[in-house]
């Protein structure tokens, strides 16, 4: 209708005399436009339609998160509605719904699979746009102080949730906190890491194999690299200790979990000065491959022995030595890093603030990642690690029992070990917008500084500060 | 001399099959193998890379794909004609504005509109489904520019005079003397729009939120995706959603050179 009035106050003057080519003229600057308006009244006719469709789900939805905390927390059954996650790992999903819905049978938990380098484009886009936005969101390692800073995750320490982060591991806290303190999500496994290590090399090099007696070997970096060394000289310069400069930074970096970021002020020296000369010497010694991280040859030289040491955390006996070295079964070890555990991915699992169904999403979450029941069958069937410390203690009995990967670890106890000798003395970093900028800055940097030897870690501080400023023009950096 | 063009473009097939035939072989072979060399020869690895696939719903992305492509060439082909016909051959008030405004829309990127066109398509009640994908081709500009220029080229206005000094009407001319000269160019435009709605990645994956309304780019880039990258099952997803493009340009291949080349040597 509106199109019509627009095209009458086009008509000239309010002539009356009309012939036949100027109507046909007409017709044809109109016909676009009437089509046009068509099409749209027809997507009109739409909105009505299916403007009711979703409904039937969301009155449910939203009087399952006004049903009173008391009665829902006794009676599961009490608890309704359509929870929306966005998870990569449909899998997981699959296996857990069911599980969760053997207790909570009126909540259903609906799937969409997205993965972790669209996540947050998707995810700001349906909030700038007011359309989908599912009820859990999930935070990867590379994005999740992103995450926190959009203020979009609701405080969990608040009613309905009333989560008490005294329940999980402490060295977990900072990785599902934001900037304020609040915690405002739980981890969907933990993630402390060691070296996963090549026990024929160690035994050939240095004589053993066993765990205990590498962790004296190597208690502190300045050990790593005379070790190192000496590996490198027995071997001829055959095996290395790291693959490359990538999985050295990356353990130097996040075992020093020094809080760097206030506000805009960002503190890049006290981040990365020590790390950086600690991998420089490292470079400088001669005991660090050529190899950047995730390449085809990286991957390769876990079954090749070229090299001792690669960083792991419990996701990795899976997806990472045993996908390379399919035949290498008994021949992996699991050692501490030296001077303390440090964290490798990780994702957290929040609640977004503005979700209709907050109490049954929280059943959810509570349930999958945090529950006994929960827990315990992510644990049997996928190997993920819980951040609840009462678990640990109540499960002791499943923990002491061999896992799924020991044997290729050479019968080695993985996630006693993780428990016992790798968390004790971890500590958790705190998030921040700019851990993927230094991310990212330090990928583009570190081939750099495979190749030109000529660099020293002055200068390369230095570049890193430039390259930081120019991808994060608002930082003050120190 | 003969021979010497054949070499060349022997050679030029080759560099330019090569990728199909290496994204044919990846698929049959695991992941990990990947890495360690290109694949030359067929793997044994195939059947449990499309069994991969096809787990996951597979045939209803494909569907789905389908239905978008199909109804994306249908629409925009329409308005295209339509807009093209109207600015080409007839003379009216503000033909040149839109004109211009066709090709100043044509400037901007997609992504600048996004979040407004997710809000518009929010409030016409159409979000969350595969409508947001097919009706953004309903406003095309590059097809209405590329229509006017066709139409201005290829139909003589003399043409169109005869058929109206002989009684024909308006709709009549248009169907049947202004529709059978351009069908090079509806061929063109069509196979264009089937290819990019075809392959359209960030629409369908900031508009659309659940997994039963994806689209087999969206689709493909979550296959695999947890802790390792299942490249070899992508390949083969690849496989199958490239096979029928291919189809498609290779029967459509001799239309569409002529709409390709039409209007690029004036006589």
């Amino acid at each position: 209708m509106d199109i019509r009035k627009a095209l009458s106050t086009l008509e000239p003057g309010g002539t009356l005399k009309v012939n036949k080519q100027k109507v046909s003229k007409w017709l044809a600057g109109a016909l676009p436009l009437t089509l046009l308006a068509g099409a749209l009244a027809a997507c009109g006719g739409g909105n009505s339609d299916s403007g009711v469709s979703p409904s039937p789900a969301s009155p449910s939805a939203s009087s399952g998160g006004a049903s009173p905390t008391a009665s829902a927390s006794t009676d599961p059954t009490q608890l309704s509605g359509t929870v929306k996650i966005w998870d990569w790992d449909e899998t997981f999903q699959k296996g857990m719904i069911p599980e969760f819905n053997k207790k909570y049978p009126n909540i259903k938990v609906e799937v969409t699979v997205v993965n972790p380098n669209d996540y947050l484009q998707k995810l700001q886009s349906g909030i700038a746009s007011g359309s989908d936005v599912p009820d859990i969101i999930l935070g990867e390692e590379a994005y999740r102080g992103k995450l926190f800073d959009l203020d979009v995750l609701d405080n969990l320490e608040q009613a309905p949730y009333n989560f008490d982060r005294s329940s999980v591991l402490d060295y977990t806290i900072p990785f599902i906190s934001n900037s304020k303190g609040q915690v405002v999500a739980v981890d969907q496994a933990i993630t402390p890491a060691g070296f996963a290590y090549r026990r024929d090399l160690a035994k050939q090099y240095w004589g053993t194999d066993d765990p205990a007696e590498l962790e004296k070997l190597l208690s502190t970096w300045d050990d790593f690299i005379a070790k190192g060394t000496e590996l490198k000289e027995k071997s001829g310069g055959k095996v290395l200790m790291f693959p490359g400069l990538g999985d050295a930074f990356l353990v130097l970096r996040n075992q020093n979990v020094v809080p760097y970021v206030n506000g805009s002020d960002v503190d890049l020296t006290a981040k990365l000065k020590g790390p950086i000369d600690t991998l420089f010497k490292m470079r400088d010694a001669g005991i660090l491959g050529k190899n950047e991280l995730w390449t085809p040859a990286w991957s390769a030289s876990m079954a090749k022995g070229e090299f001792m040491f690669y960083p792991m955390a419990p996701w990795g006996p899976k997806w990472h030595i045993s996908a390379n070295d399919p035949e290498g079964k008994g021949r992996w070890g699991l050692v501490k890093a030296p001077e303390a555990g440090f964290a490798r991915g990780g994702t957290a699992v929040g609640i977004y603030k503005d979700s209709k169904v907050k109490e049954a999403a929280w059943a959810f979450v509570n349930f999958a990642y945090q529950s006994e029941e929960g827990s315990l069958y992510n644990f049997k069937t996928f190997g993920n690690m819980t951040s609840n410390k009462a678990f640990y203690e109540k499960e002791k009995a499943t923990f002491d029992a061999p896992g799924a990967y020991d044997e290729f670890f050479g019968g080695q106890n993985l996630a006693r070990y993780f428990l016992d000798n790798i968390i004790p003395d971890m500590k958790g970093a705190p998030q921040s917008k700019y851990d993927s900028v230094v991310d990212s800055v330090m990928n583009a940097l570190y081939p750099l500084w495979t190749k030109d030897t000529s660099i020293t870690a002055d200068a390369a501080l230095e570049k890193f500060k430039t390259e930081f400023k120019n991808k994060a023009p608002d930082a003050n950096v120190k | 001399m003969k021979t010497l063009v054949w070499i060349c473009l022997i050679v030029i097939s080759l560099l330019s099959l090569f990728p199909f035939y290496i994204m044919i072989v990846m698929s049959t072979h695991v992941t990990e193998d990947l890495f360690k060399g290109i694949p030359i020869l067929p793997g044994d690895y195939l059947g449990e890379n499309l069994h991969t696939v096809l787990r996951s719903d597979f045939l209803r992305v494909y569907g789905n794909s389908l239905t978008v492509s199909i109804a994306a060439v249908a629409l925009a082909v329409l308005t295209s004609t339509l807009v093209g016909y109207a600015v080409a051959k007839f003379e009216f008030r503000g033909r040149k504005w839109l004109q211009l405004f066709v090709i100043l829309t044509m400037m901007v990127p997609t992504q600048v509109g996004l979040i407004g066109y997710i809000i518009e398509m929010r409030h016409l009640g159409v979000g969350n489904t595969l409508w947001p994908v097919i009706l953004v081709w309903a406003a095309f500009p590059f097809g209405g520019f590329f229509m006017i220029q066709f139409i201005r080229d290829s139909i003589p206005t003399d043409l169109l005079e005869c058929a109206r000094i002989d009684g024909c009407s308006e709709p009549g001319i248009f169907a049947r003397i202004v529709l059978p000269i351009i069908k090079p160019g509806l061929a063109t435009l069509a196979t264009l729009v089937f290819l990019w709605s075809w392959n359209n990645y960030l629409l369908p994956l900031v508009t659309i939120n659940k997994a039963n309304w994806y689209t087999l780019p969206v689709f493909i880039s979550n296959l695999g995706i947890v802790h390792r990258t299942d490249y070899a099952a992508r390949m083969a997803a690849l496989t199958m959603s490239t096979v029928p493009v291919l189809i498609l340009f290779i029967l459509g291949s001799r239309t569409f050179m002529k709409g390709l080349t039409a209007g690029a040597v004036k006589g």
